[in-house]
């Protein structure tokens, strides 16, 4: 990363029930990339999905968060105990 | 219910936030709309406010000093808000925290920006590719590599520009393959690199710190195919003809576990659309745009677009054509009419600088028609219903001679992008199957919501028969 | 202009929505030479943009035997026709949120006991236990098991390429301008495309024009009582599975279905205003939310993806107008479905096909002859030339 950066505040929250360390001010989906994680969500025919476009636009970053369907992972701030699950369909 | 403003202005990129300046200080009431919590756009796009940034790049200097501009004069600003539809009247229909349901404006400035190409190759939905801008977005944004070996692909500077700041971050950068065959394309263009110092710093620059690293720089090469498992692995590339056509026999494969594609931009015109504004099929810039006279107006009046939105011309032209159409609007509005001419008129230097760069951009940048049949009959075309060039092709034999057709046998163009993903797409393999020109197939029709919205903020109640009430709503 | 083309058949259809296209294909299929011309594209109007329900249920009791009848045919369409039309007999409920409607549902159940329709009427606890994704408000429901569902745009597609198939000839982006008659006899009809005019020459014309019959039907003197309707819908984006049946409430104003992907499709009860406009009005996508939020609590954590029109044809009772017209020989109305006629497509489809081959349907149809409206109204107000507003120059969702 950048030298002259401070991330923002540690927090966690739980994706698919794990716990997951992020920090304030990244999204839902730049947690999941900076965990390593490349895919999130599985299409109706059970392919995976991850980040593509990145500015809210293709769709495919979906997941549930706080038991709300069809929530774009890159535009979502993360919030200390967000509760995200990326299984299944939608 | 409904708001009311003189003009607004919508999208806070650079086009924006210039049309928003221009408008207020030439004194028109403005209202500014962004659906990101911050302005700037991806232009200007900020580090997220919870990260401390010791040394934002000269860009990001740039559009906060721009925005404290926009904050002095005035104007009132919707963050986190989207223009989900337009209503009779130039009615816009707003979603966002703060934002009325509803906006009557005078006049509208549409600086809605634009959006990176997407293009389709066998692999191209494997989890690690992803477009440049969202590498783009992820290092400027929150300061996170996108991971671990990046191949860019595409073409233009911007490509190498974000190569050499994912390589200053720390990334490994295994190559970037430019589409263009460039030597030989760039010499009568020379003319226009005048005047555009900072951005010839930025590309000698970057270039400069690529080579230091050895990351090659690969002129006439682009991405064949990605191979993974769950997600990339590696990428097959190949050296292009001059049609932007793999030369068979020319293929390498690189480990790479992310793929970044930079072939260029699509002007994001659905609003204009939606307002019944005259379009125009421009490749060169981007694709379908809307028509504009010399003071950025539309065929509908009292309907401005200016920057990516209206023609990929980048942040400076933007900028120029926001300020024109600030002064347009103001001026309409009843403020600054007299001087108005003359302003915009000041501003001929710097826009005819800034177009011919703009036309250098697309003469060399615009990739070759290739590009199209960089898929094959099993690659998916529209991601979000996973429709694959084999159905598109089936539809078009069913009798199917248009966007609007195949979508409804196919349904690609019906998934959550509403077409923006896969439109170019489809309209290039319908244009192909049937011989016709890409225009003729046309592209998906846009209809409100343009973004999902969600039900519970759309059940308003009727306001009956109140002056200033929504008017379709008053007739209940 | 260039020079006519000339084309022959046995049988012009003018209309290319679910109707004009079932004509075509039991015609065809049983030997006969038909040209269909559709002035957009197949399935493109009120076709292939209703809501999808399929339903005998809750109809005046002139269409009762039809629907059934009809329903028969979509059970087996998939395998007549050799495509998936996404049909399922899930069941209709038409619920009921206040006493009033209550005893309507309970009447209305009775009546279709009687002709042999077997339907059920819920009270609150019951509704409760069999539909838990129902808001609140509803007192009761009647439910009929044998209704459902449907794709509308691959249905209506799906018999113009059977048709096709099987040797019909469609004309898309073809509009007739003209039923040409002689002495009281059809002789042809004329349309006009891109390239400029065809002539049809044809004993037989089946007018299936939904909302547009009226104005091509003056041609050959004949006022239809007809007008333009506006439809609104909405879909959500996918959902998780939340409901299986066909649902609607009158009093609420709302109709909803879940496709197969898991889109909830929500629809507009009611016809607001009488117009060929088809854009969508602010206040018809607010009408569909609150309807959906309260139909379907679930739906509050929904978005709505994408808002579509059409545009209905409306009788004076409601009822279709199919079958011949006295004084002109060869000339078979079949329009004016008003905003059920999905269900009744195959069989008008089928019947118009009796009435020609066999001279006899096998269904009576004088309760839909033109003639029961008496003398005709004076004609309305001029309409817009060929049809109604488009966006981009294209058609619909």
């Amino acid at each position: 990363m950048s030298p002259a950066v401070e991330r923002g505040q540690a927090i966690t929250i739980i994706v698919d029930g794990v716990p997951l360390p992020a920090c304030m001010g990244e999204t839902i989906a730049g947690a999941l990339l900076a965990a390593g994680r490349k895919a999130w969500r599985r299409t109706s025919h059970g392919q995976p999905r991850g980040m593509f476009c990145g500015i809210g636009l293709c769709f495919d970053c979906l997941v549930t968060v706080n038991g709300t369907p069809n929530v774009r992972a890159c535009l979502t701030p993360v919030a200390a105990g967000m509760v995200v699950d990326t299984g299944g369909k939608p | 219910m409904a708001d009311r403003v003189e003009v607004a202005v919508v999208g806070a990129g650079p086009g924006g936030l210039s049309a928003a300046l221009a408008a207020a200080e030439a004194g028109a009431q403005v209202t500014l709309i962004d659906s990101n919590q911050s302005p700037g756009g991806q232009y200007f796009k900020q580090a997220a406010a919870e990260l401390w940034v010791g040394n934002p790049s000269r860009h990001q200097r740039e559009g906060q000093a721009l925005w404290q501009r926009v904050m002095g004069a005035g104007v009132r600003f919707l963050p986190e808000t989207v223009v989900w539809g337009t209503f009779e009247g130039n009615l816009l229909a707003l979603h966002g925290p703060l934002a009325p349901s509803f906006l009557q404006a005078q006049a509208i400035i549409l600086a809605t920006g634009a959006y990176d190409r997407p293009v389709a190759f066998p692999g191209w939905t494997l989890p690690g590719v992803m477009t440049a801008g969202a590498a783009q977005v992820l290092l400027k944004h929150q300061r996170i590599l996108p991971g671990r070996r990046i191949l860019l692909a595409g073409t233009g500077p911007l490509q190498v520009v974000l190569a050499a700041e994912l390589v200053r971050a720390g990334a490994n950068v295994v190559a970037v393959l430019e589409g263009a065959r460039l030597f030989r394309e760039s010499a009568p263009h020379v003319g226009a690199l005048w005047g555009q110092w900072q951005r010839l710093v930025e590309g000698l620059s970057s270039r400069l710190t690529l080579f230091r690293r050895g990351v090659p720089f690969r002129p006439g090469c682009c991405i064949v195919a990605a191979h993974g498992a769950a997600q990339v692995e590696s990428a097959t590339i190949a050296r292009l003809d001059s049609h932007w056509r793999p030369i068979p026999g020319s293929e390498e494969t690189l480990a790479c576990d992310t793929l970044c594609l930079g072939y260029g931009f699509i002007p994001s015109n659905t609003l204009s659309c939606l307002l019944g504004a005259k379009q125009d099929w421009r490749p060169d810039l981007g694709g379908e745009i809307p028509v504009r006279d010399r003071h950025m107006q539309t065929s509908v009046p009292g309907v401005y677009a200016v920057g990516d939105g209206a023609g990929v011309g980048g942040g400076p032209l933007a900028q120029v054509e926001g300020e024109i159409a600030g002064i347009a609007a103001a001026a309409r509005t009843g403020h600054g009419a007299d001087g108005a001419e003359k302003a915009i008129r000041r501003l001929d230097p710097m826009l005819a600088r800034e177009r011919r760069f703009q036309r250098m951009y697309a003469a060399l940048f615009t990739p070759g028609p290739g590009l199209y049949e960089w898929s094959r009959d099993d690659t998916i075309l529209c991601r979000c219903e996973e429709v694959t060039q084999a159905d598109v092709r089936r539809a078009v034999a069913l009798g199917a001679d248009s966007a609007n057709e195949v979508k409804a046998i196919t349904r690609c163009g019906m998934g959550d992008c509403q077409g923006r993903m896969c439109g170019q797409l489809v309209a290039h393999c319908i244009a192909r199957e049937t011989g016709r020109p890409v225009a003729e197939a046309g592209l998906f029709p846009p209809r409100p919501p343009i973004f999902p919205v969600p039900i519970v903020a759309l059940g308003w109640e009727p306001v009956n028969g109140a002056a200033g009430g929504v008017p379709e709503l008053a007739r209940r | 202009m260039r020079n006519s083309r000339r084309i022959g058949a046995e049988v012009a259809i003018v209309g290319g929505g679910i109707v004009g296209c079932a004509a075509a294909y039991y015609l065809v299929r049983r030997g006969v030479k038909v040209v269909l011309l559709e002035k957009s594209v197949i399935g493109g109007e009120a076709s292939g943009r209703n809501g999808g329900g399929v339903r005998a249920q809750c109809r005046d009791r002139r269409e009762r035997p039809l629907a059934m009848a009809s329903i028969k045919l979509w059970v087996g369409l998939e395998a007549e026709l050799g495509f998936d039309v996404e049909y399922v007999q899930g069941g209709n409920i038409r619920m009921a949120a206040n006493e009033g409607r209550m005893a309507t549902l309970h009447r209305e159940g009775e009546e279709e006991r009687e002709d042999g329709l077997a339907v059920q009427v819920w009270d609150r606890d019951e509704l409760r236990r069999r539909t838990p994704y129902l808001g609140d408000i509803f007192l009761g429901a009647k439910y009929c098991p044998t209704d459902g569902t449907a794709n509308p745009l691959l249905a209506t597609k799906a018999f113009g390429w059977a048709a096709k198939r099987a040797g019909a000839t469609i004309l898309t982006r073809t509009e007739a301008v003209n039923i040409g008659v002689q002495a009281g006899q059809v002789t042809s009809v004329t349309a006009r495309d891109k390239d400029g005019e065809i002539v049809v020459e044809a004993p037989q014309a089946i007018h299936a024009g939904g909302p547009w019959t009226p104005q091509l039907s003056r041609t050959l003197g004949i006022q239809v009582p007809i007008e333009p309707a506006r439809s609104v819908l909405a879909v959500t984006q996918r959902m998780p599975p939340l409901f299986n049946e066909f649902i609607s409430s009158h009093d609420l104003g709302v109709y909803g279905r879940q496709a197969r992907q898991g889109h909830v499709h929500i629809g507009g009860v009611g016809t607001p205003g009488q117009t060929f406009d088809q854009s969508m009005p602010a206040a018809s996508i607010a009408h569909l939310a609150r309807g959906a939020a309260e139909m379907v609590p679930a739906l509050r954590g929904a978005n709505f993806l994408r808002t579509w029109a059409g545009t209905l044809e409306m009788t004076p009772d409601k009822v279709p107008i199919i079958g011949p017209v006295d004084g002109i020989q060869g000339y078979l109305l079949a329009s004016g479905f008003s905003g059920h006629g999905f269900c009744l497509g195959p069989i008008a489809g089928k019947l118009l096909c009796e009435l020609i081959v066999d001279g006899e349907p096998s269904l009576p149809l004088h309760e839909f002859r033109l003639a029961r409206f008496g003398e005709p109204a004076a004609p309305a107000q001029a309409r817009e030339g060929t049809g109604s507003p488009r966006l981009r120059g294209m058609e619909h969702y």
